[in-house]
């Protein structure tokens, strides 16, 4: 899970030597017998149990999850829609339990969205509240993204909620990527849907704006308001937003010292823009200054990248024709 | 009873310094014995039901520390209070003017039968009726209400709530998150952010002031070399000058820093260094538990907390008595024997005395005071499940309010109070108080029930016995840490 420290690593004793030994031991067992029983093709409900004491032990058995479906389907509950739905039930509770020890085994989440797939009837608003659970401990595990996007999916008119979500995780923590990105997904049907596309795109701006004035250090927003920039269909759409950005990142950057460091990025940002403009349209005299005297001062604050901007100089001096 | 038993310490007064002071000593095996007067625990840090709030209003206040308890039923636009207590037990008529008749008077209407003789002359009887009635209403649910005589909080990481884990007390006190933290001025409410996430969220705050925000919150949380340095070079400066100089800050921002967060009683009070732990201790508690500075206690943090460590004393061995009043206080013969208290239950010998001034018969009160408003709202207007803190900022002064409702057990269900507290004698902060409470009641809540007094500084007299150990009473900060602290040096001095 995110923002949790790391247990630093000890010499285990000597008893505790000897109990994992016993583990593995066991393991390596049941491991074996699984493996036999499907060498032979045995789809009986003993090996599915067998199977299970497995995947409890380590869920990122693959070969035993794909073991496990076949017994699954195999067995003459399948054949009957009521019987089936109860058995995939109980498969979902099965899942639950081990979804506490490995929040991040793909095969888990894959075997789970296969249950839901089989089942006559899936609940998807269980498992909406399922993986709004999950979100809450752990707001930007990708697992859970991934799989309410499949669950969304599956349900009626969601776009607007899901969006609504987005914004909600968003003011909490300007930083989940995934909750930006999530919405990005969601931000195209949501503007097919609603009578001002224009009054939502501002709105739009607003919120990257002001998560740049929070955080000017965090990558999301400018990610995200390059997106915005990439999806409009006009270059004049596209120039306005930008011409908008360097608006903003003017006023941002008579804020900051100029040597704090975390004036960096809105510095690289607005090189970015103006040599954007400068594709599109355009630019005037003072904005091509004021673009290479950014890039100068930035030679100055990074060090790490000056071979780069010396590189981004020496570009838009050629196509400015300001030097030879 | 007590018949002349020897104790290495006798604590008079169980409010919550007294009480940290006890359980310290009984931990550090010293045999302690401590008394209130009172029929309950908490001292000055009190908690009451309504009707016992009421009792304390004539019995059991000290009426040097608080001559006069002004008490309004129903609204508080005009200043003259329903009931004005000034000496206690001596009513000034006899006619009662319960409306039960029916029934055998219940506790509620002999205590409102006692209030009822403090009613000004000018009133006429059909108002009586009224007031009665509105009283009585109020009295039923009195079991509902806890009121506090000396309301706060606890912040997250502090000094009091570090202790509670220490001595293991945590189990007896629950805690509830104060959610909210608002400035008031010019009768405009601002939320003050609590986390990114809030300043973020912030609909009120304009870009620019956010920025300015944040990176006052990141310069003084990650304490670095450079603001290390920053602050050496701003020694001599108030912490508003360093708000204003070096972070740009200014407006509704600037004052919010002050007051809500760094609790300023006024502009220019703190210095930069001690506006920045203030900050710096505010930004620490937040995430601790929740999105939230401070905690608040459910059924009265001072009175729970202080029962909590005489819980712990009692268990380490301290011996406890209510409603036992104290003598006299004397010498024991020779250097070094400590003392005698005479009890009226009997007498008994202890090394040393640890007192809440009140308990001193010729302690005499000084001017300074803190006024304090208690009121009682029909209606809960920051909502049923919210606790919240105010400053209200005024040219005449800073009032801290605490906003409690049935969330901290504090209420009925659909009613709330507000405490609010001032430094001042009552006489020059009456009207501030008042109009406190009216900004935050605003048009929506009506007042049932309000009560105004103050709290004197009780002074032991220039002659008084040397070697008692005299015990501060709660100050107007909104956090129990002074408490504690104080509690832990006297501690440190006895031990």
């Amino acid at each position: 899970m995110h923002g949790r420290r790391r247990q630093a690593l000890r010499e285990p004793s000597v008893n505790e030597k000897e109990q994992n030994r016993q583990r593995v031991e066991k393991y390596c067992a049941l491991n074996t017998s699984v493996m036999n029983l499907r060498a032979q093709s045995v789809f009986t409900t003993p090996a599915l149990d067998l199977t299970k004491r497995l995947l409890e032990l380590n869920t990122e058995l693959h070969t035993v999850w794909n073991y496990r479906r076949a017994i699954l389907t195999h067995l003459d509950a399948w054949q009957d829609p009521a019987e089936r739905q109860r058995v995939l039930e109980s498969e979902l509770d099965f899942l639950f339990e081990i979804i506490r020890k490995n929040v991040k085994s793909y095969w888990m989440w894959n075997h789970r969205v296969w249950t839901l797939n089989s089942m006559p009837q899936a609940d998807w608003r269980k498992e909406l509240a399922l993986v709004a659970r999950l979100l809450d401990l752990d707001a930007r595990n990708f697992h859970g993204w991934d799989y309410r996007r499949f669950v969304v999916s599956h349900m009626e008119d969601m776009d607007v909620a899901e969006f609504a979500f987005t914004t909600e995780q968003i003011n909490r923590d300007c930083a989940n990527h995934s909750a930006w990105h999530n919405r990005s997904k969601l931000l195209p049907g949501v503007l097919a849907k609603s009578g001002n596309a224009a009054e939502m795109l501002r709105s739009e701006q607003g919120l990257v704006l002001n998560a740049i004035y929070t955080d000017p250090d965090d990558q999301n927003a400018w990610l995200y308001h390059e997106w915005l920039v990439g999806i409009q269909t006009s270059d004049e759409d596209r120039c306005r937003m930008l011409r908008d950005k360097v608006a903003a990142i003017r006023e941002l950057l008579e804020l900051e010292d100029g040597d704090d460091a975390s004036s960096k990025r809105p510095l690289i940002e607005l090189v970015g823009a103006l040599a954007a403009i400068d594709k599109l349209e355009a630019v005037t005299g003072e904005e091509k200054s004021e673009c290479l005297d950014t890039l100068h001062t930035l030679k100055n604050i990074d060090g790490g990248h000056v071979g780069r901007y010396s590189d981004m100089i020496q570009m838009l001096g050629k196509r400015w024709e300001l030097y030879q | 009873m007590l018949d002349n038993e020897e104790f290495d310490a006798v604590v008079l007064g169980t409010g919550l310094i007294e009480s940290i002071i006890a359980s310290e000593l009984a931990a550090a095996d010293k045999k302690v014995l401590h008394i209130d007067r009172n029929p309950y625990y908490g001292g000055q840090f009190a908690c009451f039901t309504l009707s016992a709030f009421i009792e304390w209003t004539i019995e059991h206040r000290d009426k040097r520390q608080t001559p006069l308890v002004d008490i309004f039923v129903g609204g508080i636009d005009s200043d003259s209070p329903t009931f004005s207590v000034h000496r206690a037990g001596e009513p000034k008529q006899t006619t009662t003017l319960s409306s039960s008749t029916k029934s055998p008077p219940d506790h509620a209407s002999r205590l409102f039968d006692r209030l009822s003789a403090y009613i000004a002359d000018s009133q006429t009887l059909p108002e009586h009726s009224d007031i009665t009635e509105r009283l009585g209403r109020l009295l039923d649910n009195s079991r509902k209400y806890a009121i506090e005589l000396a309301p706060k909080v606890a912040y997250c990481r502090g000094e009091l709530i570090d202790m509670i884990i220490n001595v293991g007390i945590g189990e007896y006190v629950q805690f509830k998150g104060v959610e909210r933290n608002y400035i008031v001025q010019n009768d405009i409410f601002e939320r003050v952010p609590d986390s990114k996430g809030d300043i973020f969220a912030s609909e009120s705050l304009g870009l620019v002031e956010k920025r300015k925000l944040m990176k006052l919150m990141t310069a003084i949380t990650d304490d670095s070399e450079d603001f290390a340095q920053l602050l050496g070079d701003c020694a001599e400066m108030s912490f508003a000058q360093f708000l204003e100089s070096k972070f740009k800050l200014s407006g509704k921002l600037l004052h919010s820093v002050i007051f809500a967060v760094a609790r300023a009683g006024s502009r220019d009070e703190l210095g930069a260094r001690t506006g920045c732990e203030r900050v710096q201790k505010y930004a620490k508690s937040i995430g601790r538990y929740g999105r939230m500075a401070y905690l608040c206690a459910m059924y009265g943090g001072g009175s729970e907390i202080a029962q909590s460590f005489c819980r712990s004393c009692a268990v380490s061995g301290g011996t406890y008595i209510l409603s036992e009043h104290v003598r006299s206080i004397e010498s024991r013969d020779g250097e070094g024997r400590g003392y005698a208290v005479q009890l009226t239950h009997g007498r008994v010998f202890a090394k040393h005395v640890v007192l809440d001034p009140c308990y001193a018969p010729d302690a005499l009160p000084s001017d300074s005071a803190i006024s304090r408003a208690i009121c009682i709202l029909d209606y809960p207007v920051f909502g049923e499940d919210t606790t919240a803190i105010l400053s209200y900022v005024a040219d005449a002064g800073v009032v801290s309010m605490l906003y409690a409702t049935q969330a901290t057990l504090a209420t009925p269900n659909g009613q709330c109070v507000l405490y609010a507290w001032t430094n001042g004698r009552l006489s020059d902060t009456r009207a501030l108080l008042l109009r406190a409470l009216t900004a935050v009641s605003g048009l929506r809540a009506r007042p049932l029930f309000t009560a105004l007094f103050e709290a004197r500084d009780m002074q032991p007299a220039e002659n008084s016995l040397h070697g008692l150990v005299y015990t501060a009473a709660p100050d107007s900060t909104l956090d129990f840490d002074s408490s504690v602290i104080h509690a832990q040096q006297v501690v440190a001095q006895l031990l």
